[in-house]
């Protein structure tokens, strides 16, 4: 997630040329769907750690905890 | 309560009449009364007025008071910090941005809503584990308490102060442009209600009028949003053609590079809106609202969803209002409009207008009140989330930790901080009279600085190392803390524009103080932790593996209260 926000911001840095490279004949800049991307990627990779994390991390530390109750 | 009663009954009364007041003072000057607009203010105060109560009711211990008994579910609390999010200076202010600057206001997007998995994988769940009521709980847990509940409080409050401003500001200009009312009257109303709010209600009030604010916030911008694709028969395209084609810097709004002059100031920009995301008080708080460190997770999930569809909605509205408003002379200021031949720049009441305008330009006044009453409600919500945030750590971390040394009566406790949101409050409205021709999103960039640079290290560094020693975070916390205010007001943004001195002159040259602010703070607590050889020293690192452990499984952590 770093690498992809610190590559967007990067981007804007010193390519903002890149991003504002028009996208087929029209007005479209490449760089509308990269942010956009950017955004929903946020989003799915939040949802695949918290997913993970609530099912087979947490029960991991459970059997953990159990184990080792006196 | 039966002085809640009375306020209640005042307030109800007290009302209408008000509104009816402003709009006899001015008729037909400044902006036609829109009836729509102050019937949905109204029904929407009275609405939070009746939640407000209820909450009250059930407000007896401090627990409740500070985190709602913690009995907030996953989903309702993802929607709440969705709510404390889509604030007003982001919904009018990143629409504003987009409306003049084009593709800038996306940057400010993204960097806001990355700033969310960040506090996923980070901190979400320790902090559910470790904390109580404020995150200072969580970095005092084996440090020296009074030191870092002293430290944990600036932050806060100096974080709080600047986000409120920016919020005042808003709320000042929105109910200007609806009313007419004197911005200042404005700033008063604000204030008063937000005091209500928090003093009666607590969380639960602050936390319910959020879930509500949030719904109807997402509902308006979503019809907004549809309007305008619908105008372009649903393509982006053609929406993003017609920008280009009306606005004064033509294909340049759909690249980087109008309002983020340097590389460096981009990049510390970005690390401010990151990372103090992670740092911001009133959303550590909401952790505390929740069961388990499961929801708190399920709560960053839902709420990242419901953000970054905001903020896709917001790049829309900021498009949609170039094409529709800065075409449309209605909405313009005609004097401006005479000397800068730019629909961008004459727009009434400011950029930070342009969602405001855009609603009354796809659905006519009845919609324009509907969104102003949405747009004033985001004001009172977050404003009461942030009053609340800087409440609790004066009243829990000053006066119960430090100055009662934790001895301090819960009633006492609770007491204090309805004195502090009261305190607060007259301090938002001065501050907010004073910063009044801010954009107000840049004004959330400040605080986000600072929470970047003084909360979110010392926190971070509390949880993950070791070799963390009390001297080390209170020495580095507020080398942190003071670098990112006085990098602030050497910036650009108060230099110049604020403090009024030539432009060009500023001895800073960053947008953001962030880059290097963070960078000091995470020195300055690496380097005298090193160097701390004191006792006090061996038991903040021998305390860590403790704190690891209960961080990790939740044993022992604060459980919530049932009622």
């Amino acid at each position: 997630m770093l690498v992809v926000y610190f590559g967007f911001i990067l981007l804007v840095a010193y390519a903002p040329k890149f991003l504002g490279m028009p996208l087929g004949s029209g007005v479209m800049t490449i760089g509308i769907p990269i942010g956009l991307s950017v955004i929903v990627l946020a989003f799915v990779l939040t949802g695949i750690y918290v997913r993970q994390a609530n099912s087979s991390y947490d029960v991991l530390v459970r059997k953990i905890v159990e184990e080792n109750r006196p | 309560m039966k002085k809640v009663s009375w306020l209640l009954t005042l307030l109800l009364v007290g009302m209408p009449t008000f509104a009816l007041a402003a709009g006899t003072i001015d008729g037909g000057s400044k902006q036609a009364i829109n009836w729509s607009a102050i019937g949905m203010f109204v029904g929407f105060v009275l609405l939070t007025l009746v939640i407000t109560y209820w909450a009250a009711k059930r407000t007896a211990s401090a627990a409740d008071f500070y985190s709602a008994g913690g009995g907030i579910t996953g989903f309702q609390n993802g929607l709440a910090i969705a709510g404390d999010y889509m604030s007003a200076a982001s919904f009018l202010g990143i629409s504003g941005l987009v409306y003049t600057s084009g593709y800038d206001g996306l940057i400010y997007s993204v960097g806001w809503l990355v700033g969310w998995p960040i506090v996923t994988f980070l901190i979400a769940e320790q902090l559910r584990n470790l904390g109580k009521f404020t995150f200072a709980d969580v970095t005092s847990f084996r440090l020296g308490q009074t030191d870092i509940r002293i430290l944990a409080a600036c932050g806060s409050l100096v974080t709080v102060a600047f986000y409120l401003i920016a919020q005042m500001v808003g709320a000042g200009k929105l109910i200007q442009l609806l009313f007419g009312l004197d911005y200042w009257i404005a700033v008063v109303l604000v204030g008063g209600l937000m005091m209500i709010y928090v003093t009666f209600g607590g969380m639960k009030a602050t936390t319910w009028v959020q879930i509500i604010k949030a719904v109807l916030l997402l509902a308006g911008a979503t019809f907004m949003a549809g309007a305008v694709l619908y105008k372009f028969g649903f393509s982006p395209e053609a929406l993003f053609a017609k920008a280009t084609e009306v606005h004064p810097k033509k294909i340049a709004i759909m690249e980087p590079g109008s309002l983020i002059s340097n590389p460096l100031s981009a990049i510390s920009l970005g690390l401010a809106l990151m990372f103090g995301t992670a740092g911001l008080p009133h959303i550590l708080m909401r952790f505390f609202t929740v069961k388990d460190a499961q929801a708190a997770r399920k709560s960053v999930f839902y709420a990242t969803g419901f953000i970054g569809y905001f903020y896709v909605l917001t790049f829309i509205i900021g498009f949609g209002a170039i094409t529709l408003v800065s075409t449309d002379a209605t909405f313009l200021d005609a004097s401006i409009l005479e000397k800068t031949k730019s629909g961008i720049a004459a727009i009434k009441g400011g950029s930070n207008m342009a969602a405001i305008h855009l609603a009354n330009a796809v659905g006519g006044n009845l919609f324009l009140g509907f969104i102003s009453a949405v747009a004033f409600a985001t004001i009172l919500a977050v404003v009461s989330g942030l009053a609340l945030a800087g409440a609790s750590s004066i009243s829990h971390d000053l006066y119960g930790m430090v100055i009662k040394r934790g001895a301090a009566n819960e009633q006492d406790e609770i007491r204090v901080s309805k004195i502090a949101t009261l305190v607060l409050g007259v301090l938002a409205i001065f501050l907010g009279i004073v910063f009044e021709n801010q954009n107000v999103a840049f004004m959330v960039g400040l605080a986000f600085a600072i929470a970047a640079s003084c909360n979110f290290p010392v926190l971070v560094m509390s949880i993950f190392w070791k070799g963390l020693t009390t001297r080390g975070a209170l020495i580095g916390g507020f080398l942190g803390l003071i670098s990112a205010v006085v990098g602030v007001v050497l910036s650009p943004a108060v230099w110049e524009a604020t403090l009024g001195y030539a432009k060009g002159s500023a001895p800073i040259k960053l947008d953001n103080p962030a880059l290097f602010s963070m960078a000091i703070a995470f020195a300055g607590i690496w380097l005298f932790s090193i160097l701390d050889r004191s006792k006090r020293a061996a038991i903040d690192r021998d305390g860590f593996d403790a704190q690891f452990v209960r961080s990790q499984t939740g044993i022992g952590a604060a459980s919530a209260t049932t009622h």
